[in-house]
């Protein structure tokens, strides 16, 4: 290993992972037989030249992974209920799902989000979508975490306050295989020891897909642009099969200051 | 394989949690602004006062805004009891995670049970087997892996380390006045690299990243203190390997046991603790037994000065009701016979030392101060001045130090004996998993002398004398203990006498 001190060493690192995530994905992809794309409506749909999707895939991505500032085109098919760490949401007529991200309820952030179907592409290669969250980040909630060897920047011990991000996002996909994740997020944020305001992020997410039920994804964000706060990088693998969701992800963040980093999982199943 | 998987799935999910929210709340924008004037304190493991010197040399930390000051840590200079002095937080049982418990007359923790429990992540605020000064810590650990990290692969670890504290620091100065942080990983790149200046390196680094800090909010003002547990002397082992203690004490005549109640073979036995690579050992035996083990143990040649209570020279004398008495043992020259080289005791009425007329402290390098009067037959001396005569000496603060190793200060079951050895002959300890631990080959800390002893105490936030007592922390830093009762460590009292002296 090298030991140059002036050398980051998470920097080292990520690049290592991005060159073989890339390496990686690419291969799995280019190995396998065409794959029909996750999000397609059904060729009478698309011949017909309505964008409704009428029964989209199970498998569709509709959860953006890392928390806040990602999101996808996607949204949960008609009647479905998809339980997962990141989001408990029910799928209504085809057009949107409202949900709940249940694992934040334990660390004192009541919250609900709605996301709503914008446009669907004819052809099935893109899909665009809104997404409005609402948090209460109930006071004490950054300290709440379970174990001291997690910190948070943010210290709200005296003070409550409320998030509500509202994103744009979208899907599109290149190829079979490859799929990008795009999202706008201005976030408002108002009350106790908060600065009454709103904040812009995006994101974009590289999906690669392989052997219909895994993907791997490479995830790259902005936050705060020209009042620059943080970007954040990671990859994260998606195993999917019709009834059971699993993520696994790294991510970093990095501030003009320091770095973060740390792992992210996820578990989901369609009921 | 299905139930295993599911287990698996479950322990994942449930870590899981934290990861997420750690990622969730890391990511909410912050405001601008935060308090005019922000107080920091960082615990820094394991640095030494000549490593923070080199830094300074190197222009970091630069004066007249930053003080240096030889930080006079408590003997045996182990991390866990040391830093549970520092903190006034709850006393552990031994000076390490591996203690003996005279109420059941065993050791615990022995071997890679207490090793191991060096790196298991705690799983809340307030359970596991952690000591209680981790409390005092707004920031001290970036992960459940932390601690294999940081033993793993220390260097990349130890700026991993910095780059999560400064992002702490920077955001949650936004909201309070006051932070705290412990780094571990400064200590085992003292243990392991073969020179300082790969911790000085990382000093020169922690200064202009302070500077990063300041500049980017001129608007606040950075209070910071940085502190360390204890010195490291940068002796590299001079035998082939670190030396096993026991078959030390079996050489001259000292059976090693684990209980002090069974049968023994031998007429003198004595328990000891093993557990890490130290330049100090940690010997238990019977009260009849104290002396006669003391002295001989200082026959072993890696061993330097033995120290043990003592009775009163002169029990019966009424004037001494109130006195504790402590000796050192030492081998001469050749290394053959082993002797007592100083008795002196503690008036607890005065806070005085006393010496008979005539104790040599020639062999500590200490030329003792006029004294200060006198009890029965003995000269007195103020704990003030026996600080100002020892603390340029190889063997710093050494009365204080001695007495208060042998009290329940930090510690629950005190030593019977304690064995300060040579630089360079460090005690082998337990090896983790893979021989990890067999990395600490560079230098070590433990024993009396000045190198193992002297930590640092820099600060920008008020004046400090050249060499200060490390039991005087809080004392000198209020802002400090406040913070920590804050975060909810229940404060224990020090040692009753230690204020004066070096602060």
């Amino acid at each position: 290993m090298c030991r140059n001190e002036d050398i980051v060493p998470n920097m080292l690192i990520l690049r290592t992972v991005f060159l073989m995530s890339f390496s990686l994905g690419t291969a799995l992809a280019l190995a396998q037989e065409a794959s029909p794309l996750p999000a397609a409506p059904s060729e009478t749909v698309a011949a017909a030249a309505k964008p409704r999707v009428e029964q989209p895939t199970k498998r569709l991505n509709t959860q953006g992974f890392y928390p806040l500032w990602e999101s996808t085109g996607y949204v949960q098919p008609e009647k479905e209920l998809f339980a997962s760490t990141i989001g408990v949401q029910y799928g209504f007529e085809n057009e949107g799902h409202v949900g709940v991200m249940p694992v934040s309820y334990l660390y004192r952030t009541p919250n609900f989000y709605v996301k709503h179907r914008l446009m669907t592409d004819p052809n099935n290669r893109w899909q665009l979508a809104v997404q409005a969250n609402l948090y209460y980040v109930l006071r004490g909630a950054a300290r709440s975490l379970f174990s001291p060897v997690y910190t948070s920047r943010l210290d709200n011990s005296d003070f409550g306050f409320v998030m509500l991000p509202v994103a744009l996002a979208g899907s599109y996909a290149l190829k079979n295989w490859w799929l990008l994740h795009g999202t706008f997020t201005a976030m408002g944020i108002f009350g106790g020891g908060m600065q009454n305001g709103v904040e812009s992020g995006l994101s974009l997410v590289s999906e690669f897909r392989a052997f219909e039920s895994q993907s791997l994804l490479l995830h790259l964000g902005e936050v705060g642009f020209w009042s620059h706060d943080f970007w954040y990088t990671g990859v994260s693998y998606r195993y999917r099969s019709d009834s059971f969701e699993f993520r696994l992800g790294y991510f970093y963040r990095t501030f003009v200051l320091g770095t973060q980093s740390g792992p992210m999982i996820s578990v989901g199943f369609l009921l | 394989m299905r139930r295993r998987f599911l287990f698996l799935l479950a322990v994942l999910s449930l870590s899981g949690c934290d990861w997420g929210q750690y990622h969730f709340v890391n990511s909410i924008p912050l405001p601008k602004g935060g308090p005019p004037d922000v107080y920091v304190y960082i615990g820094l493991d394991g640095i030494a006062h000549s490593s923070a010197q080199e830094a300074v040399n190197r222009g970091a930390f630069a004066a007249p805004d930053w003080k240096l000051a030889k930080f006079v840590t408590m003997f045996p200079g182990t991390s866990d009891a040391s830093w549970s002095r520092l903190m006034h937080s709850k006393p552990i049982e031994g000076y390490e995670y591996e203690y003996y418990d005279p109420r059941d007359d065993s050791i615990h923790n022995t071997g890679i049970v207490g090793i191991l429990k060096h790196v298991m992540p705690p799983f809340s605020h307030d359970g596991g087997p952690e000591p209680g000064y981790y409390k005092a810590f707004d920031w001290r650990g970036e992960g459940y892996f932390h601690g294999i990290n940081g033993y793993g692969d220390t260097f990349a670890s130890a700026y991993e380390s910095l780059d999560e504290m400064f992002v702490a620091l920077e955001g949650q100065s936004r909201f309070r006045s006051d932070f705290t942080a412990y780094m571990f990983e400064t200590d085992m790149l003292g243990h392991s690299e073969p020179d300082q200046g790969h911790i000085t390196r990382f000093l020169v680094r922690l200064s202009e990243r302070i500077e990063v800090l300041k500049r980017r909010h001129p608007d606040q003002n950075f209070h910071i203190t940085i502190m360390s547990d204890h010195g490291l002397d940068f002796v590299p082992i001079i035998p082939k390997e670190a030396v096993i203690f026991e078959d030390e004490m079996d050489k001259v005549g000292i059976e090693p046991v684990t209980s002090l109640n069974g049968s023994h073979s031998k007429r003198l036995f004595a328990v000891t603790i093993r557990h890490v690579r130290v330049t100090y050992m940690d010997l238990r035996t019977i009260p009849s037994l104290v002396e006669e083990v003391a002295q001989t143990a200082a026959l072993i040649p890696a061993v330097d000065v033995t120290v043990a209570r003592v009775a009163a020279p002169t029990a019966s004398d009424p004037a001494l009701t109130q006195t504790e008495w402590f000796s050192i043992w030492t081998k001469d020259a050749a290394g053959t016979t082993s002797q007592k080289v100083l008795t002196f005791g503690f008036d607890k009425n005065t806070n005085r030392y006393l010496f008979a007329p005539g104790s040599d402290t020639s062999r500590f390098g200490i030329t003792l101060p006029a004294a200060t009067g006198g009890l029965s037959t003995y000269s007195a001396y103020s704990d003030a001045d026996l600080f100002q005569a020892s603390k340029a000496s190889n063997y710093p603060d050494l009365f204080f130090r001695v007495r208060t190793s042998l009290s329940a200060i930090s510690v629950q079951f005190p030593s019977d004996i304690l064995v300060s050895l040579k630089e360079g002959y460090p005690s082998m300890g337990n090896a983790l998993l893979g021989g990890i631990k067999d990395v600490a080959r560079s230098g070590f800390h433990g024993a009396l002398t000045a190198r193992g002893t002297l930590g640092l105490l820099l600060t920008n936030e008020r004046a400090v004398p050249d060499t200060v007592r490390s039991d005087n922390l809080l004392e000198m830093f209020p802002r400090l203990k406040q913070r920590i009762v804050n975060r909810g460590v229940e404060l224990f009292p020090g040692d009753a006498y230690a204020t004066g002296a070096g602060m």
